[in-house]
């Protein structure tokens, strides 16, 4: 379907200097915000977008994936200097990371979480180029009424994964679909639910309800709940020049060949899973890590097999979670569905058809992730000692900085007051909604998914002229929703998971 | 432990009772008041939002019903000294927001970072002049002159 001659255009795209210098700014940003408890790439991404609006599409694209991936090997800083991971995906970096820091080698378990997080990072990413263009094609030959099932499939493993119940990932998915209705009505053109305020015939402006749900929300939830605002105490790195307390040698990362590659395929295999996130991969990867090795005991106690297994699962959901975005056109994590507002900053519809009215782009992005994970490699490496000093920054500093930077991103994406206003009720709605306990990640990919559900959902009822009889037609819409509703059914059985967002 | 239980599972009925009355009230006055009327077609403006406020009717009566506290853990519930503090913040978000769209970027983000500061309890004078004044410099410097970009 690509062409060899776009893919290698695209290739040279993301090996030019600009590319380039906006990758290593963005792993670096994202390294450093990373090792900020509280912060994390996600919010970093959220408030970056905005900025990114007078960017070249791919070098846009490129700093935020550098953003992503900086910040999954940060947020295992804190998790192993402070037992506070930066990140949710780091939690179970703190299992064998604090104990190794605590036995004075908080250099060698940082290293060894920078050298997992890379190689499960590469892999996945390996996995994404070869499998993405393939799944699109595969998707293109398919109907709207196939489209609507297999939305309607997501839909249902979505709301059932994310959250901890699958009437509460209903109610948030229905409630985002209720919210994509704002503005003109696709089938007729008339304005429906938006209150006399013109500005919204266009919908809701993703990028405010993005960035004030996932950022804004965030903030004054951590502004509620500091009780302090003093410096957090860390294990910073001594000068130690002892080899075996400071590196990570051939032979212990050779050790972890098969613990890193089990967490690779772990965070990959479920990455690729729309709504499965990169947390529980890590545990996931750790529990498997520790019944597979002869000393279990040791685990909990600073084995570097711990690290590598969590790290390298955690950041292989990296590049799988951009494999239904790519080829199907439905995020399955936030970073996704962030990505999904930098592409539509830049007028780009996410989805199979990017293979192939965007596939310079496409594979300018694939050579940029590649050198995001050198980059990640290199900075990491170099600067190690320095952003364990990052992990101590008050919160009392980052949090009303991170608010103004919010204000002015929004306020130039959307380009008025309106759109800070819609951010503001989206993050009161997502306070809300997390403190019930309802998933506000899967209302945000409902948001964007609505268009596109409503649209191939009236060409459907045309197609099937309303008989549900002219389904036994398309047998693998069928398919999908008797698997739609097998999943509805499996999910909602299972105990509640103490993860939600 | 029980109590906490017995709050939580509250709390679950409550916010399932309010989706139902949301769903209601959607179904009963909004959407016929903001939505035009179409005659024809399969799809018309109000199906969309109709099918989904039926479905919230029928997931909040499912989950005021059957009411689990194992879905909400009670540590996601904020304490009122919490709620009140995001309350307050949220309040002087919404001021300074108002305040921008009258007098302007520059001259109320250092009085919103103040305000957020001293809400959190800072007291080094060095924390504020970074966040205070650095900062909404840094910013209005890296939107207006460099990325040629309007702020209010």
């Amino acid at each position: 379907m690509v062409e060899f001659s776009t893919i290698l255009a695209g290739l040279g795209d993301a090996f030019t200097l600009i590319n380039l210098g906006f990758v290593i700014l963005g792993v670096m940003l994202g390294q450093i915000v990373g090792a900020i408890p509280g912060i994390g790439p996600v919010m970093a991404m959220a408030i970056a977008i905005p900025f990114t609006f007078v960017l070249d599409p791919l070098v846009a694209i490129s700093f935020l994936v550098g953003i992503n991936k900086g910040g999954l090997f940060g947020g295992a800083i804190p998790a192993i200097l402070i037992n506070t991971p930066g990140t949710p995906d780091a939690a179970a970096t703190a299992l064998d990371g604090y104990p190794l820091a605590q036995q004075g080698k908080p250099l060698k378990a940082t290293k060894m979480a920078l050298y997992a997080s890379v190689t499960g990072d590469t892999f996945s990413d390996l996995v994404l180029i070869s499998v993405a263009a393939p799944l699109a094609i595969l998707s293109l030959k398919m109907g709207p009424v196939e489209i609507c099932a297999l939305m309607i499939f997501a839909f249902s493993i979505i709301a059932g994964l994310i959250g901890n119940s699958m009437t509460k990932g209903l109610i948030a998915a229905l409630l985002g679909l209720l919210a994509a209705t704002v503005g003109l009505d696709p089938e007729h053109g008339t304005p429906r639910l938006y209150f006399g305020h013109f500005e919204l015939f266009d919908g809701l402006p993703l990028v405010a309800v993005a960035i004030g749900m996932l950022a804004v929300s965030e903030i004054l939830r951590r502004i509620a709940s500091a009780n302090r605002a003093a410096p957090r105490p860390a294990i910073i790195a001594s000068d130690d020049t002892d080899p075996d307390n400071i590196k990570i040698s051939r032979a212990e990362y050779w050790s972890c060949r098969f613990t890193m590659a089990r967490g690779a395929l772990i965070g990959t295999v479920l990455g690729a899973i729309p709504g499965i996130g990169s947390t529980a991969a890590g545990f996931m990867s750790y529990a498997s890590a520790r019944r597979a090795s002869p000393k279990p005991e040791s685990f909990g106690k600073g084995n570097i097999h711990g690290i590598a297994a969590t790290e390298s699962a955690n950041s292989a959901v990296m590049g799988a979670n951009l494999i239904p975005l790519l080829a199907i056109g439905i995020p399955g994590s936030i970073s996704a569905a962030l990505l999904i507002s930098a592409f539509k900053i830049h007028g780009i519809q996410p989805g199979p058809l990017l293979f192939q009215n965007q596939g310079r782009l496409i594979y300018g992005l694939f050579g940029a992730m590649m050198m995001a994970n050198l980059m990640n490699l290199l900075i990491g490496h170099a600067s190690l000692r320095i952003w364990s000093r990052v992990v101590r920054a008050p919160e009392a500093i980052i949090f009303p900085s991170a608010l103004l930077f919010c204000i002015a991103g929004v306020y130039v994406s959307t380009g008025g007051m309106f759109g800070v206003v819609i951010m503001l009720i989206s993050a009161l709605l997502a306070y809300g909604m997390q403190a019930l306990g309802y998933p506000v990640i899967v209302f945000i990919i409902a948001l964007f998914l609505g268009p596109n559900f409503e649209s191939t959902l009236s060409q459907s009822l045309v197609i099937l002229d309303a008989d549900p009889r002219a389904l036994l037609h398309h047998p693998i819409a069928l398919l999908l929703l008797i698997l739609a509703l097998g999943s509805a059914w499996y999910l909602g059985r299972r105990s509640p998971t103490p993860h939600s967002l | 432990m029980k109590n906490e239980r017995a709050n939580t599972r509250i709390a679950e009925r409550l916010s399932g009772l309010g989706i139902l009355c949301f769903g209601l009230l959607m179904l009963l006055w909004i959407i016929p008041g903001h939505t035009e009327t179409v005659s024809y077609g399969w799809m018309r403006p109000q199906t969309l939002p109709a099918i989904a406020c039926w479905g919230l009717v029928a997931l909040g009566i499912t989950q005021t019903l059957i009411a689990n506290s194992a879905s909400l853990p009670a540590s996601s519930l904020p304490s009122a000294r919490e709620f009140l503090r995001a309350l307050l913040a949220a309040a002087l978000v919404s001021g300074a927001i108002w305040a921008m769209g009258r007098f302007g970027y520059l001259p109320v983000a250092p009085l919103l970072s103040t305000a957020l500061l001293l809400l959190l309890g800072a007291r080094r004078w060095e924390w504020f002049a970074i966040a205070a004044l650095a900062v909404p410099i840094a910013i209005w410097l890296i939107t207006v002159p460099l990325l040629g970009r309007v702020l209010p």
